[in-house]
Formats: C-alpha cells, sequence, structure tokens
C-alpha cells in the first residue's frame, strides 16, 4: 500500500476516532434555543407567564 | 509486371530521381517525392498520374525515417497531408504510413504536437453519419469490451501525398470519417467514394515518439488532445471507497449516539393540568456529558406550548425556553397524513453535579391550531436522563466523507467532458 493510502487511511481514523470522541460527550447536540442570560427576578423573553406561542 | 522482392531502389520514371523502396509486398503505389508523380509498383513503376504544386505539411518526420514503437521496429514509407475546412476554419494533420516486415503497416499521426498511433481493423463494427444524425443521443458502441462513445464526424481531403501507399491515394478525396472516443483509445469509421475502413487509434506521447524515433520534437501544443487518456490518480478509487466506508460507519455510529437515551434521573413524572406550574428537582451526576428533558403529552389534533426554566444547584437559573408540542393527523383523498410530533425535549450540558430544579408550566394550549381555551390534552409526562450523547459530529463527519468521495467523482467527470469538449454533438 502506497504512502498516500496509508495517511488516508489515518486521516479517516482520525476523523472517525475524533468524532466518535466528541461525540460521546455530546458536542454539537445541545438545543440552540435555550436563553442563558436569565439573571434572578428577571422573566426573561420566554419566562414562565409569556405568552409567546 | 509485379516488382522482384529484392527491390531496394528505383529511378523515378518522370524524373529519374533515386527512390528507395521501402514499404514491403503490399505496396502498390510510389509517389515521387521530387516530382510529384504518381508511379505504378505493380507495372514497372509506369506514371499513372502526376501531383503538382503540392506543400510539403509541417513535420517532424521523414521518408525513409526508422523508429520503435510498441516494442516493433518501424519505417515511414509513406506520409498524407489532411485538411477539414468548416466555416472558415482549417484543421490540418499529416499521416505518416509505417512498415514493419513482421507487422505489416499501420500509421503515425502528427496533429498540433500530439501523435497517434494507428492500425486498420476488422472487427469493429460499422458506424455511419446518417446514424449519427439520426440518433437522439450520442450513438455508443463497444469494441473488445471497451465503451466508446460518439465524439465528431469530419470532412477531409488530402492535399498532400508521398511515398509509398498499400492503395492510390488521390489528392483532393474527400473522406468522411466518423469517430467515437473510449477510455485509451478512439475508432474512426471512415468512408471514401472508392471504400470505407475502421481504424484504432491510440495516443502517443512525445516522449515515446522521442525516445522510439531519436528526434528532436517540436513544441508540444498547449491545446488538449481527445485522445490523450485522462490520467487517473492511482489512489483514486481507493480514496472514493475509504470515504465511502467511512461516511457509511459515521453514519451508522451517528445513529447508534443519537438513539441513545442515557442514564434516566428523573422517571416519567405524569402531570395534568391542575399541577401546573410545578418544580420538580433532578440529581446530575455526569457533567462530562447531556442533559436530556423529555417533555410529552397525549394530544389528538391539539397543541401545547410550555415555558421551561431550570435552576442549578447553587439556586442560579441556568436557562429558559420554551417548547411547542403539537400533533395532528387525519385523512385526505384516500390518504393518510400526520403531522408533529407527540413530545420534544431540550438538551444542555449541565454546569456542576447536583440537585437541579425544573420549573415547567403549560403556558398555552388548544385543538385544532387556535387557542380557544380548550385543553389539548389531558396530561403530560416529563422525564430527565443524564449522560446522552449526540451523533452531530459523527454525521459532520459523514458529510465531510461524502464532500471527499464526490469532490474526487466530480474531478473525474470533469476531466471526462473536458475530453468531449472538442467533439461536436449538440443536443
Amino acid at each position: 500500500m502506497n504512502p498516500v493510502r496509508i495517511i488516508f487511511l489515518i486521516f479517516c481514523a482520525a476523523a472517525l476516532g475524533g468524532a466518535a470522541y466528541v461525540s460521546t460527550s455530546g458536542m454539537g447536540g445541545e438545543s440552540r434555543d435555550l436563553i442563558t442570560s436569565v439573571r434572578v427576578g428577571s422573566g426573561g423573553t420566554a419566562g414562565l407567564h409569556s405568552q409567546v406561542k | 509486371m509485379s516488382r522482384t522482392s529484392d527491390l531496394s531502389a528505383v529511378n523515378c520514371t518522370e524524373c529519374g530521381a533515386g527512390l528507395d523502396i521501402l514499404g514491403g509486398g503490399r505496396v502498390t503505389t510510389h509517389i515521387c517525392p521530387y516530382c510529384g508523380a504518381e508511379l505504378d509498383a505493380n507495372d514497372s513503376y509506369k506514371v499513372l498520374a502526376k501531383f503538382a504544386n503540392m506543400q510539403r505539411p509541417d513535420t517532424p518526420f521523414s521518408l525513409g525515417q526508422r523508429g520503435r514503437l510498441y516494442d516493433v521496429d518501424w519505417t515511414i514509407i509513406g506520409t498524407i497531408g489532411h485538411v477539414e475546412r468548416y466555416r472558415g476554419r482549417e484543421w490540418r494533420w499529416v499521416d505518416h504510413q509505417l512498415y514493419s516486415p513482421t507487422h505489416g503497416y499501420a500509421w503515425l499521426t502528427y496533429e498540433d504536437g500530439h501523435y497517434a498511433f494507428t492500425r486498420r481493423i476488422r472487427d469493429g463494427g460499422w458506424l455511419s453519419s446518417q446514424r449519427v444524425e439520426s440518433s437522439d443521443n450520442p450513438p455508443k458502441i463497444s469494441y473488445h469490451g471497451q465503451k466508446f462513445t460518439y465524439y465528431e464526424t469530419t470532412n477531409s481531403c488530402s492535399d498532400f501525398v508521398e511515398g509509398e501507399f498499400t492503395w492510390r491515394p488521390k489528392l483532393g478525396r474527400e473522406t468522411v470519417s466518423v469517430s467515437v472516443l473510449g477510455d485509451d483509445a478512439m475508432l474512426s469509421f471512415e468512408q471514401s467514394a472508392q471504400e470505407r475502413e475502421v481504424y484504432r487509434s491510440v495516443y502517443v506521447t512525445a516522449q515515446q515518439v522521442k525516445a522510439g524515433f531519436d528526434i528532436t520534437l517540436p513544441a508540444r501544443a498547449a491545446d488538449p488532445h481527445p485522445l490523450k487518456p485522462v490520467k487517473r490518480s492511482v489512489n483514486s478509487n481507493f480514496i472514493i471507497a475509504a470515504s465511502a466506508i467511512s461516511a457509511v460507519i459515521a453514519v451508522v455510529l451517528g445513529l447508534s449516539f443519537t438513539a441513545g437515551s442515557g442514564q434516566v434521573v428523573l422517571p416519567q413524572t405524569t402531570l395534568t393540568a391542575r399541577d401546573f406550574p410545578v418544580e420538580i428537582p433532578f440529581t446530575v451526576t455526569d457533567t462530562d456529558r447531556l442533559v436530556e428533558i423529555q417533555i410529552t403529552a397525549d394530544l389528538n389534533n391539539s397543541w401545547l406550548w410550555t415555558d421551561i426554566e431550570v435552576t442549578d444547584p447553587e439556586d442560579i437559573p441556568l436557562f429558559e425556553a420554551g417548547r411547542e408540542v403539537s400533533y395532528y393527523y387525519g385523512r385526505e383523498d384516500g390518504e393518510s397524513w400526520r403531522e408533529g410530533s407527540r413530545s420534544s425535549s431540550i438538551r444542555f450540558r449541565p454546569t456542576m453535579a447536583g440537585e437541579y430544579a425544573l420549573d415547567i408550566d403549560v403556558a398555552e394550549s388548544g385543538r385544532g391550531e387556535v387557542s380557544d381555551g380548550q385543553l389539548g390534552y389531558s396530561y403530560t409526562r416529563v422525564s430527565v436522563a443524564q449522560g446522552v450523547a449526540s451523533g452531530v459530529m459523527l454525521f459532520v463527519a459523514a458529510f465531510m466523507f461524502v464532500v471527499i468521495a464526490g469532490l474526487q467523482i466530480g474531478w473525474r467527470a470533469f476531466k471526462y467532458k473536458r475530453r468531449f469538449a472538442g467533439g461536436d454533438w449538440s443536443e
């Protein structure tokens, strides 16, 4: 097997391994619509009594 | 009178110039390169005709030149200059007839710095220009297991001849040639008023010609030649296969990660409208992975909107979010349909281990698609799991592998299309 093929296989294995590793930690799976700038006493923009549908 | 096999030279019966006999027993015509007289090789070199005012085409080869191609020693015994004129443009190329005592006759073509080696074949079938004209798609044929696709039809004539030939060439005689192109060869179906022949041509590199004929070659033209095989990377198929397999592995892993539900830290808790708003505690121990809050309701063509707030173990609000859960179904025009889902989820990354509080309220609900004051559900179920993984990055990796394979295939298709760019097929 020539060096290009070996390097590409290593690249594939590294990409798969890396993706699998970060996937176990849930990377990329967090909900993106969470309002995190919540302070005590603030209702936020989608608080418990919001009427937004 | 037939000539004798040991004849090595004659004098032109028109101008008296010495002419070498190079071409073997099948030569019928010898055209004097000095005076243009066409001599009958089978009848005492009697003058048959005289071609005057011919201009020798530009070619690095000359009569009598010897060279080696494909492990065969060849001698150039004849030269024919061709020209094709179409809509004010002109294309020229030169065919050199080759002779080998052991391998017979062949052609070495020179065109704009490119070289091609051609032999006549007798098992190539036939493709007429009429069939090309009546085809909806470029005609394809198969020859010895190789696929050939229509490339062009040319209407050319010869404007220069010299040397020995196995037939009787005529200046100005028109030849219609239909060409089909394969991966590494071209088939030409040539028809003139007198005969029709099929030829197979392959590209000869300048290095092969230079090494075989030991000559200084003119500069090669910049334009690519359609006969020149597409250089395929030796690793191309491997990269495509490895990328495809890696993409499949990534998708399978991604799906398995996505399907994983983690470890339940709040079992399904059933809540009715009277229970809201409600605060439910749950304990998180795994801060390396995600926590998922799952909300399910018994919706039937109805919807509900939940407001959710999560507070961390230090009683600091972590985030707020809203979720609509809606589910509709029915039957229309004899076909069943469904839309939406009876469940929804929120995933977040815990900041610390400890007891979190989930505040949840159903802010609105209704049947149909409006808020009509009617409850769209009778109960909801809430559950929380920790240690949840995500397949997103694996899907990203799968996409990357698909792109790599696609680029390889696309580049190959681009080069293939570029080979046919000079063809004359139009839809």
